[in-house]
């Protein structure tokens, strides 16, 4: 049995067991940073030369467009905000549940349901040609699917505002102006730049939606240097350089996210404050938002099955037969999203409970999942061929490293979620525990995982429904034989064959609504 | 907490049981099953009524691992003898060969090789072409007069369309072994100054045929250049496209011909099934459902396809895709040398 320091005030355990596990968990993690790395003493002259000439303009697109789509996103978020105040009564219920919803289409599936409608003769692309055009459809399309993100985090940190104040607020004659500057700015600065930011590394690291959208992103640069040419040197240069970039990024974000962190306290109250009447131009507002984000993507999709359904041309033969495949494709879909969800969530609650806090231990694994987690895909895939190399030819093997590479996506997702609530368990606790507890194991049991329950199925709850779409990773790694429901419809619609891309965009949405909703409940 | 463990319990025993079903290959009892693993460079959908058929018929299992060509060829030079494949099907001769250089590759033995031209297989038999595809230009007939349509792909770089041109990107495998046709057939300061002329007339380079294709169309562009099937497919979406087999007068080059095709590796596990399936893509049977399929012709002359030209009834591009294919790195190193 192990000992435990009381007199010292302290009632972690000792041993080796923190060590071990947060020694393992790193060296784990450090694999994909690794791998990036691995290639670079190759890297010759010339290609830094190469880089520097050739990937300036792809570079510039990836900052420009993740910028433009961050502010376009508070910009939908802010209309979101500012119509639902404005809003009172059942109605208002009703579109709370409804405005963040376009989160469960993947931006790739907005994108293919947007790119068909862009009329390419409009009056912008003539005065600024094609490639402005494209920007701005980009913009729009990501910005639609992102908002979401932004949006929850606004409306969270707004319910902690006492209501007292927007009472205040209203019975003075203030200006527009005046309101942002002494009210909105000094309370939510914080939660709209971490929005923001949210929004500008989803799009940073977007490869469906942009490769819809023709943007020349540098994930798209990295996945033609890696898939075509097979130019590892160069492809680790890039990758590196998108390390750094994230590196960076991440903790300007966490620093943020900490600042605006929403914990529901007794002193915070939901927003009780609401306007005598609906006004109208609100109701209107927020229905042109669900129009665009969700109306246009649904309609479209129907309409395509639609298509399918009466199509009689030679290449339905071939989709019958696709189709037969496609059910086992839903089941490898969700056979993946599921056991990614039970291995992320399961090693990481384990983790967190047997390992010692207040040490420096584990928080190196859990800054690295978390930068690894904001890492695109195509990143992770390329830092993990690495080990491909040690792997004999199995299908077995084949299916490991496709989990792996899941897991050092997601595997953030459960360590940001079940950390804090693990480190708010009282010391108290834990010193009662260890003196009436015979174990670790029951007091992990009957302490432990009570309190945290709620986080862990968030966490759960949120893995499955990222990676049950996830495309950079099953697309990159397809040769290994495991196809996902998302590179169906990727590859599908980058063939130009829509209405065969529209059932499993069906199916995905539907396997990926209820986890979405609940996602979405409980940010709430 | 009970209704958790319940919650997880559920999506456990789900996952775990689709996971092992999905990766379940072993026949239940009596004789074990014959299987090939291939690596397919086609599309999923486009090769899947010819493996299904070709299960049927002769009771061999197929695990298909699809992928692009080039990431396919990358994978396993990169595996060598620990691969699982048995089958490498390519949208390219290049990277066949390519393969066939790495000694990949062991000789087909099927007796309808011989029914394939001579210029669309290995030497060695090696590798073999299964069906056909062209380098073509289409036209957005709304935009571009029957007067002033183009008749070679040079017109790309001709002043008169600058800015109304579209084509694939310089990582597809087909642009790739196009320009290297070019280095062959020419030179290489000839293929440089084609691609000069690409920037300098303002040629706009999408990821890839379809975009290209649906750009054409919807009048974003007037000319694209793209393998002839892609012309074929939009014109099942839209009337307003036409296309043009460049090249075709008597002082021009002909149309760059290139091909889809298969090898057998040389270290699978299966050989024998292997053989049956090449012998099987070079049947009759197997040529029509390509040609109906993808608009692609079929490489044997006594095999004709309806709805696309066939063999013989256009100017080819004389150019040997062996050498082609073994200037493959130089091309590569020209075409990033000018930052495309």
């Amino acid at each position: 049995m192990k000992q435990y320091n009381l007199l010292r005030g302290r009632a972690y355990k000792f041993g080796m067991l923190p060590i071990v596990s947060s020694s393992i968990f790193s060296v784990l993690l450090l694999v994909p940073l690794i791998g990036s790395f691995w290639y670079l003493p190759a890297v010759q002259a010339e290609s830094f030369a190469y880089l520097r000439t050739y990937y300036w303009y792809p570079l510039l697109l990836t900052i420009t467009l993740g910028i433009a789509v961050s502010f376009s996103v508070l910009f939908w978020a802010s209309v979101a905000i500012f119509c639902f105040e404005r809003i009172q009564g059942g109605i208002r219920k009703i579109l709370l549940f409804f405005t963040p919803l376009p989160l469960i289409f993947p931006p790739y599936i907005g994108a293919i349901t947007y790119v068909d409608i862009f009329k390419s003769r409009t009056m912008l692309s003539v005065l600024g040609g094609s490639a402005l055009m494209e920007f701005l459809q980009a913009t729009f399309v990501l910005s639609l699917f992102l908002y979401p993100y932004t949006f929850l985090l606004l409306f969270n940190r707004m319910q902690l505002i006492n209501p007292q104040q927007y009472k205040i607020l209203s019975l003075h004659t203030f200006t527009f102006l005046e309101k942002m500057r002494i009210f909105y700015i000094p309370h939510l600065k914080y939660a709209v730049f971490s929005g923001m930011l949210l929004a500008f590394l989803y799009t940073v690291a977007d490869f469906g939606a942009v490769s819809i959208l023709r943007m020349n992103t540098l994930t798209i640069r990295i996945y033609d240097e890696f898939i075509a040419r097979f130019n590892k040197p160069e492809a680790s240069l890039v990758t590196t350089s998108f390390i750094l970039l994230f590196a960076g990024v991440f903790y300007l974000s966490r620093h943020l996210g900490r600042k605006s962190m929403v914990y529901k306290s007794n002193e915070a109250r939901p927003l009780t404050y609401t306007p005598a009447r609906s006004h109208p131009i609100a109701l209107a507002g927020i229905a042109l938002l669900l129009f665009l984000s969700i109306g246009i993507p649904l309609m479209k999709i129907l309409w395509w099955c639609f298509l399918y359904m009466v199509d009689t041309s030679p290449l339905k033969a071939v989709w019958l037969t696709a189709k037969q495949s496609l059910f086992w494709v839903s089941i490898t879909s969700f056979g993946i999203a599921g056991l990614m969800t039970l291995i992320a969530t399961g090693s990481v609650f384990f983790f967190l409970a047997f390992t010692q806090r207040k040490t420096v231990l584990p928080y190196i694994p859990y800054t690295l999942a978390l930068i690894l987690h904001t890492l695109p895909g195509i990143v992770i895939v390329f830092g993990i061929t690495i080990i491909q190399q040690f792997f004999d030819r199995t299908l077995l093997s084949g299916w490991l490293f496709f989990l792996s590479g899941y897991l050092f996506r997601y595997i953030g997702i459960a360590f940001v979620t079940i950390e804090p609530v693990i480190c708010s368990i009282s010391e108290n606790f834990t010193r009662i525990g260890k003196v009436f507890l015979r174990s670790e194991t029951s007091f992990m049991r009957t302490i432990t995982f009570p309190l945290t329950k709620t986080s862990v199925m968030s966490s759960g709850t949120y893995i499955f429904f990222d990676s049950i779409r996830d495309l950079p990773i099953p697309l990159l790694l397809m040769p290994l034989g495991v196809e996902m429901l998302s590179v169906r419809i990727w590859q599908t619609a980058s063939a130009g064959l829509y209405i065969y891309a529209a059932p499993p965009m069906v199916i995905l949405l539907l396997l990926s609504l209820v986890p979405g909703i609940i996602y979405i409940r409980s940010s709430l | 907490m009970k209704r958790a463990r319940i919650i997880f319990t559920i999506i456990g025993i789900v996952a775990s049981l689709s996971t092992i079903a999905c990766s379940n290959t072993s026949q239940p009892s009596g004789e074990p099953q014959r299987e090939l693993v291939i690596y397919s460079g086609r599309q999923q959908p486009l090769i899947l009524p010819i493996i299904t058929a070709f299960e049927k018929k002769t009771g061999i299992k197929v695990t298909l691992k699809s992928g692009s060509s080039q990431e396919l060829a990358n994978l396993l030079l990169e595996e060598k003898e620990k691969t699982q494949a048995d089958v490498y099907i390519s949208t390219d001769a290049s990277l066949l060969e390519k393969l066939a250089q790495a000694n990949l590759f062991t000789p087909i033995t099927a007796q309808e090789l011989s029914t394939i031209p001579a210029e669309y297989k290995s030497r060695e038999s090696l590798w073999t072409g299964v069906s056909g595809r062209v380098r073509a230009l289409i036209i957005n007939t709304d935009l571009v007069s029957q007067a002033e349509k183009p008749d070679s792909i040079y017109s790309i770089v001709d002043p008169k369309w600058k800015g109304k041109v579209a084509m694939a990107n310089f990582t597809n495998e087909s642009v790739i072994t196009h320009i290297s046709a070019l280095r062959v057939l020419h030179d290489d300061q000839f293929a440089s100054n084609f691609l000069n002329g690409i920037q300098k007339n303002g040629v706009k380079v999408l990821s890839g045929h379809t975009g290209v294709r649906q750009a054409v169309a919807k009048g974003e562009f007037s000319i694209g250049l793209v393998n002839h099937y892609y012309g074929h497919l939009q014109q099942k979406e839209s009337g307003n496209i036409e296309i043009i087999y460049p090249d075709q007068r008597d002082n021009q080059d002909g149309a760059f011909t290139n091909i889809s095709g298969v090898g057998i590796i040389k270290y699978g596990n299966s050989s024998k099934e292997s053989q049956e399936f090449v012998k099987y893509l070079l049947s009759g049977e197997a040529q029509k459902i390509f040609a109906e399929l993808n608009y692609e012709f079929p490489l044997q002359a006594n095999i004709r396809s309806s709805n696309t030209k066939n063999i013989g009834e256009f100017k080819k591009m004389n150019v040997d895709l062996h050498k082609v294919a073994k200037g493959l790195d130089e091309t590569i190193q020209l075409i990033k040398g000018k930052g495309l």
